[in-house]
């Protein structure tokens, strides 16, 4: 015997169960020799296509198969042979999946009775074979059923052994060796015993059960596997092994067919839709230029055979447009000519240099890319449409394997390691949400544990092995993989979390290698807000606007841009883009594109910023090695940006083709992970070299690719983006009432709560309301005031504890009828108390109740009437209630509506904080360069963003502005639970000038917060 | 605030649990206690005593004498008290929960007294003190001057009658401890002995009065204290049942030894095992029982014909009479654990019977240890090896195996061993095993 197959092994995606990657197994299984590894996770293939890629380029064979308990615990093994067999198996895993709660599968042995002859069938048996069961699989699977003889050093080997050849003869199904392998290396028992007892949920030393006895299940040698089978056991393995000859290779995705009419080809009908939208969009005709970019995208695209992809999206992006739902796509493919026609995208092509063929490429055999946005929340209605529209068993979403991480995994193995809750709690606390991906023994140690413990070196340990393992999968925001024969046969579908979703087994990466199509119907709030603009527009003052119709190109946006007035504006609100405005002074639409996609963590940590502005500001001559380098970089003044930059810069310079540019592209995107970007260095500096470019130069280049690493920003996202970021900016100009009103409508959305943005357009000269129970509706309104203008009218959504319902109710009943008393609000609107209370607690019964003491003596004597009985006045002496003060409404604002139209609550204090010589925000606007000052506000926002090497950013507001501190990691360190945890900062610091950016770097920080007593302010963290 | 968020400020915050029961069981330790003072003693709340001393002013020497005295003796009972005095009981409640200690003699004084108290200082409901505080009703002075069928109607009458009470504008009876019975007989024996059979017979007499004062009262007992008294005044004490507990009974225990038993027999059983098993000091002149009588646990002893229902004469009573002769710790139950390690796959038990039952575990445990010899050493012992082969007596001849076992490094006591079925050539069938990191070999077992 010279070698062996493995055909029973379990990966990490038989969650809790198996203790390696399918890449660790692979890997391991063509190191030992095996001829052939079949991966046969349990009622799965999810880590197949990980499994796959790891197989490429090994001399090892990789099989597909999948494991099955089935309901009447009979254990068998099932393995695909040829492309039918995969399809059955997949079925069959959809099947079993479908049936059972998401996470679960129920498979019965009628389910295996239709499966094809593609399928074999390796049965496991119990202790005490059934021959029953045997004749049952042997009428069955007749000729494609062994017997697996799975022995793991019991101590009883030699009598399991004689025994199941023994049966094997009485029943004439033969055996084979097999290992129930879980791991591919011993080492992995004590993750593997881990598992278990997270499985079971039973601490490890307190008899938790199913733990196996030993390390046995993992990758033997082939020494040992001798040892421990006669030779015909093993050598029947490879005999099974050579009758499966099925490759995930070999599966073709067949693109959807009925979008395309009778009569037409899917070319001729893509032609006939884009020509329609040429003359739609230019009714007085087309420039010949655009004319012959079209041609040529057609051309392009018939000949890779893309356009059912095209028509797929048109056909979703045709529904959203007749629903009105506000939507637009980006991506590679996004920023066409044809998408611009087929109203797929905004971006004219005009104003964008951009070549098509860098987003669909003749040499790489791989889809193109369109994302979709969609307002968020009617985003559901597409969904929806594309289930009905495909059907569910060819349109499902695609998986997101969910992975362990530093906390789950910590709490996960503490548990199996009898640490109790509250120690557990102790830890995973402590690690705060700034803290990266790893766990660091500094935050035990911080949590009162010694790391150096056994038992902390044991946890540790584990969790390192634990992070990145999957846990299970879920639902991808929006990616829909859509076929023309039923998806099933080409990947199992399951349950989703969600009711009425389900997800195939497979996440974007998968699908990415295995070439089938997705389609990102994603969901974005913005667009929900536009959405709403461009209706109260068109209702309140009969203006008709739409994402290109919106007048290009205003110099006064541009100028409110500049100045960092952007609270609101989709992309540059965040404190970082905001500190870049006055900077960079975005002037065009393209320098839009440029904005959104600097300010990310890869051309921040690729140092391009910088350099970038100086050019700009023409601190810095513009130069260019070479003509060619020059076309890819000039629009950004020779620093490269975007992503498709580099990998032009890679093709043109180095001397890539755009199939090794792409291969570059992926490599960045996963090498912190992994590494491997060494040999791409060497060939774009030989390259570059021999294209008589300076080594400097090449270096200079490959720093930036590795900076850019995961984060870099394509263009064709950034340019779909920028159009959104112009359009908002413009609503925000030039109709701020009516957008912060759908902003505030659209909410939870954006960097901003809606206390800052209410805020900001009171500054903006826009007069508010207050929420009021016989002026309000469920969402924020525009009132026309006398002189023209427009008044800001807060809506019950505002309101905690008050339900839609409620709240329509109200404005149903109100109909041409104020309320007069609570008591009649009560009785018409038939409100629960709590509900009325809530609307006492907002300060919306003012009108009809008085204060909201009173209000709430009101709501509580407020009771409906006795059905068949009248109404009972009941006469009430008034009672002696003393008016809340100031500062007690204020803080009754912000717990029910989480903003004040009082005075700042920092406005009370300001007497107090001047005694601690504290200054305001606009004092230290004010103040030098340079100069130390103490301040103080209410936490907003907390920012650490991976790319600031542990920077902490704080935004702090008082009664005047906003104050943008700088926390250095050594501060942050030393005072961590200040940091965290105080809502009123007190900061001694330096104040730092550069241009028109002010920021204040902190030297110590101090918790005021007791000064707010009981007001409750929500800080927006983000890390 | 969570215990997790109290964790993460105060990471050495040490945690209990709080106990209901605990904390009744001493304020009904106080309130006997208290009647020393006066014979109304109440209690309320689950926290506070409530005393009538009007009457004992004079006896303990006015208001100030009595006042220091309570707190005093609290103090060394270990217990701190918030003292108040006022006119109406609920009124006295209200200040002591609002710290004021100042006593409070007349009806004006009470008036001014109560009408700085804050709405949370009067036990009610947090939904009610926050609604009160809604309205801008912080103190019982706000309280009384809303219009009083408005109060009622959103705050319940409840609320109005409770203010009613402390202004002494409404009655406000309440419950008072009732002191527990407890049944104390004795006997003098006529003349001194240490005959057990002597003994039992005085015993049995006092059982019998027990048993009629516990029909008598619809009671039951969970323990009995039984005394002999020696010529020189020593005491010996004997306790059947659940054994001396400090203080009240608090609620039913567990043991099989407590269940009802109006069966005198049990008892008389019982105490026979321990009397032959005691070596009296001396002589005993007087015999007596004591029992606190529990009438809140129903009795069923006997049905409705007289027969008695006592479940289990078996084994029950076989664990009970072991342990009476052993002593309680010397009898135990073996459990099998779902462990590989074979020293960590069984457990001693204190009451195997229970864990029969229970033992989730136990039929997959079974499996593990079907190979396995029933006699285990305390320590594997090592074994000599000659030419590679272990040795006991002989060379050893492995039989059947291996059987690796590689598990527990989660206590820190990894084990890797392959295990055999040897025998030698005395015939003695052993269990042994090389350890897989040193190869060194040891007997683990020995098959029966």
């Amino acid at each position: 015997m010279s070698t062996y197959a493995e055909l029973h092994c379990i990966s990490n995606f038989t969650f809790l169960r198996g203790a390696s990657h399918p890449a660790e197994l692979v890997g391991r299984a063509a190191a030992l020799g095996y001829s052939a590894l079949a991966l046969t996770d349990e009622c799965s293939v999810a880590g197949i296509v990980r499994a796959h890629v790891a197989a490429r380029g090994c001399a090892l064979r990789l099989l597909i198969g999948s494991e099955f308990r089935l309901a009447d615990g009979l254990c068998l093994v099932v393995l695909a042979a040829d492309r039918e067999g995969y399809a059955a198996l997949c079925g069959l895993i959809t099947r079993g999946r479908r049936a059972a709660e998401k996470g679960s599968y129920h498979v019965v042995r009628s389910d295996f009775e239709q499966l094809p002859a593609g399928c074999l069938v390796l049965w496991l048996p119990p202790e005490c074979p059934d021959t029953r069961d045997a004749s049952w699989l042997r009428d069955h699977f007749g000729g494609r059923i062994w017997l697996a003889v799975e022995l793991h050093a019991d101590g009883n080997e030699v009598s399991r052994r004689t025994q199941l050849v023994a049966f094997a003869k009485e029943t004439g199904i033969p055996p084979v060796a097999a290992g129930a392998v879980h791991m591919h290396v011993r080492g992995r028992r004590a993750l593997q015993d881990t598992l278990t007892a997270i499985r079971r949920k039973a601490p490890l030393g307190s008899g938790t059960t199913g733990l196996y006895p030993n390390g046995e299940r993992h990758l033997r040698t082939l020494a040992e596997l001798q040892r421990i089978y006669p030779d015909p056991l093993l050598a029947a393995t490879v005999q099974i092994a050579e009758r499966m000859h099925f490759s995930l290779d070999e599966l073709r995705y067949q693109y959807p067919r009925e979008l395309v009419p009778p009569g037409h080809t899917p070319a001729s009908w893509l032609r006939y839709r884009t020509l329609q939208g040429v003359r739609e969009r230019w009714p007085a005709g087309a420039a010949p230029d655009i004319l012959k970019l079209v041609d040529r995208e057609l051309e392009l695209i018939s000949e890779l055979r893309y356009e059912a992809y095209f028509l797929t999206v048109d056909d979703i992006v045709c529904f959203a447009r007749n629903q009105g739902i506000l939507c637009q796509g980006r991506g590679s493919a996004a920023n066409s000519a044809v998408c611009f026609c087929l109203g797929i995208t905004e971006v004219d092509p005009a104003h964008m240099s951009l070549l098509f063929e860098r987003f669909i490429s003749r040499e790489r055999n791989e889809p193109p890319d369109i994302d979709v946005d969609f307002e968020h929340e009617r985003r559901e209605e597409v969904i929806q449409y594309i289930y009905t529209r495909y059907g569910r068993d060819r349109a499902a979403l695609t998986a997101t394997v969910i992975t362990y991480c530093p906390r789950s995994a910590l709490r996960d193995v503490g548990r199996a390691l009898g640490l109790s809750e509250a120690h557990l709690s102790r830890v995973t606390r402590n690690l705060h949400w700034w803290d990266g991906r790893s766990v660091v023994p500094e935050r035990i140690r911080e949590a009162g544990f010694d790391p150096a413990s056994p038992l902390m070196h044991r946890l540790v340990m584990l969790v390192g092995h634990l992070i990145g393992f999957p846990r299970h999968l879920s639902q991808h925001v929006g990616g829909f993989v859509i076929a023309e024969e039923p998806l099933c046969r080409l990947v199992p579908i399951e349950n989703a979390s969600m009711a009425d979703r389900t997800v195939i087994q497979w996440d974007k990466d998968d699908l990415d290698e295995m070439g089938l199509l997705k389609v990102d119907v994603l969901a974005l709030g913005m667009l929900s807000a536009i959405r709403r603009t461009f209706t109260l527009l068109r209702e309140l003052k009969g203006r008709e606007l739409s994402l290109h119709t919106v007048p290009a190109e205003d110099p006064a946006v541009y100028a409110m841009i500049s100045q960092a007035d952007t609270m609101g504006v989709f992309q540059i609100e965040s404190r970082a883009q905001m500190a870049m405005l006055p900077r960079l002074k975005p002037l065009t639409y393209y320098d839009l594109v440029i904005e959104v996609a600097i300010i990310r963590p890869g051309p921040i940590q690729g140092d391009m910023v910088h350099p970038y502005l100086r050019r700009r500001n023409g601190e810095e001559l513009v130069t260019y090695p070479s003509p060619e380098v020059r076309q890819v970089l000039e629009r950004t003044l020779g620093v490269p940006i975007f992503q498709e930059q580099v990998m032009q810069l890679a093709v043109v310079a180095a001397g890539f083709t755009p199939g090794e540019a792409d291969q570059l592209r992926r490599a960045m995107a996963a090498w912190r992970r992994r590494g491997g970007l060494g040999h791409f260095e060497e060939r774009l500096i030989a390259g570059m070299q021999a294209r008589n470019y300076s080594v400097e130069f090449a270096r200079q280049i490959f720093n930036q690719i590795c900076g850019f690493g995961e984060y870099g920003f394509p263009e064709s996202h950034a340019a779909s983006f920028a159009l959104l970021v112009y359009v908002s900016a413009w609503l925000k100009r030039h109709e701020p009432a009516a957008f912060t009103c759908a902003l505030l409508n659209s909410q939870p959305m954006g960097f901003y709560a809606p206390s800052q943005l209410v805020q900001s357009v009171r500054r903006a000269g826009v007069e508010v309301r207050p929420v009021e129970v016989n002026c309000s509706a469920w969402d924020c309104t525009l009132e026309a005031r006398t002189d023209g203008q427009f008044a800001l009218r807060l809506g019950f959504r505002l309101v905690s504890g008050l339900t839609q319902g409620a709240g329509e109710e109200v404005v149903r009943q109100r109909a041409g009828q104020p309320y007069r008393t609570v008591q009649d609000l009560h009785e018409r609107a038939g409100l629960p108390r709590q509900e009325l209370g809530a609307l006492a607690a907002a300060g919306a019964l003012g009108g009809i109740a008085g204060h909201r003491h009173r209000a709430r003596w009101a709501v509580a004597g407020a009771e409906l009437p006795l059905p068949l009985l009248p109404v009972l006045q009941i006469a009430e002496g008034l009672p002696l209630l003393r008016a809340p003060t100031e500062a007690q409404d204020i803080a009754a604002d912000y717990q029910s509506l989480g903003l004040t139209l009082g005075r700042h609550p920092l406005a009370l204090l300001r007497a107090h904080l001047r005694r601690a010589a504290i200054s305001s925000a606009s004092e230290l606007q004010e103040a030098g360069n340079g100069v130390r000052v103490r301040a103080a506000g209410i936490v907003t926002m907390r920012q650490r963003p991976a790319s600031a090497g542990g920077v902490t950013f704080v935004t702090l507001e008082d009664e005047t502005g906003y104050i943008n501190l700088i926390v250095w990691r050594q501060l942050a360190e030393r005072q961590r639970r200040v940091l965290l945890e105080a809502r009123l900062l007190g900061v001694w610091g330096q104040l730092q000038r550069q241009g028109d950016v002010l920021h204040l770097v902190a030297r110590r920080l101090e918790d005021l917060s007791s000064l707010l007593g009981q007001l409750q302010t929500p800080s927006r963290d983000f890390s | 605030m969570p215990v997790n968020s109290a964790l993460v400020l105060a990471p050495g915050l040490v945690i209990e649990s709080r106990s209901a029961q605990l904390e009744a069981a001493s304020l009904t330790r106080l309130a006997i206690w208290a009647a020393q003072f006066t014979p109304t003693v109440s209690s309320s709340a689950g926290n506070a005593l409530m005393l009538e001393i009007q009457g004992s002013l004079r006896l303990f020497g006015g208001l100030e004498a009595l006042q220091t005295r309570v707190a005093e003796g609290l103090g060394a009972l270990g217990h701190e008290a918030r003292i108040a005095c006022a006119p109406t009981a609920r009124a006295a409640l209200w200040l002591a929960r609002a710290g004021i200690h100042r006593p409070v003699r007349t009806i004006p004084e009470l008036r001014q007294a109560l009408a700085g108290i804050h709405v949370r200082h009067l036990a009610w409901p947090e939904r009610t003190v926050q609604a009160l505080l809604q309205m801008g009703v912080t103190t019982v002075g706000d309280c009384v001057r809303l219009p009083r069928e408005g109060f009622a109607r959103r705050l319940g009458p409840g609320r109005l009658r409770q203010l009613d009470q402390a202004y002494g504008r409404h009655p406000d009876p309440r419950q008072l401890h009732v002191l527990p019975v407890r049944f104390s007989a004795g006997l003098e024996l006529p003349m001194e002995t240490t005959v057990v059979s002597v003994l039992l017979d005085g015993f049995n007499q006092l059982f019998q009065r027990l048993r009629q004062s516990l029909e008598a009262r619809q009671a039951s007992v969970r323990s009995v204290r039984c005394v002999l008294t020696h010529p020189d005044g020593q005491e010996t004490d004997l306790y059947l049942g659940a054994g001396p507990t400090t203080g009240p009974t608090t609620g039913p225990t567990t043991g099989p030894t407590t269940g009802p038993t109006t069966g005198m027999g049990v008892l008389s059983g019982l105490l026979r095992l321990r009397l032959e098993a005691l070596t009296l000091p001396a002589p005993v002149t007087d015999l007596a029982v004591q029992a606190d009588l529990d009438s809140r646990q129903v009795l069923a002893g006997t049905d409705l014909l007289g027969k008695d229902l006592q479940p289990d004469g078996g084994l029950h009573a076989l664990l009970e009479r072991l342990r009476a002769r052993l002593g309680g710790q010397a009898v135990q139950g073996l459990a099998l654990r779902a462990e590989h390690r074979p020293e960590s796959a069984w457990r001693a038990v204190l009451d195997p019977l229970a864990e029969f039952g229970s033992q989730g575990g136990a039929s997959e445990a079974c499996i593990v240890v079907r190979s396995r010899p029933l006699w285990l050493l305390p320590v594997p012992e090592s074994l000599g090896v000659i030419n590679g082969l272990p040795a006991w007596h002989g060379l050893l001849a492995l039989e059947r195996g291996p059987e690796r076992i590689e598990s527990g490094w989660w206590d820190g006591g990894d084990v890797r061993r392959d295990y055999y079925r040897a025998s030698n050539p005395q015939g003695a069938m052993l269990w042994v095993y090389t350890d897989l990191r040193t190869h060194a070999w040891y007997l683990q077992g020995i098959f029966g």
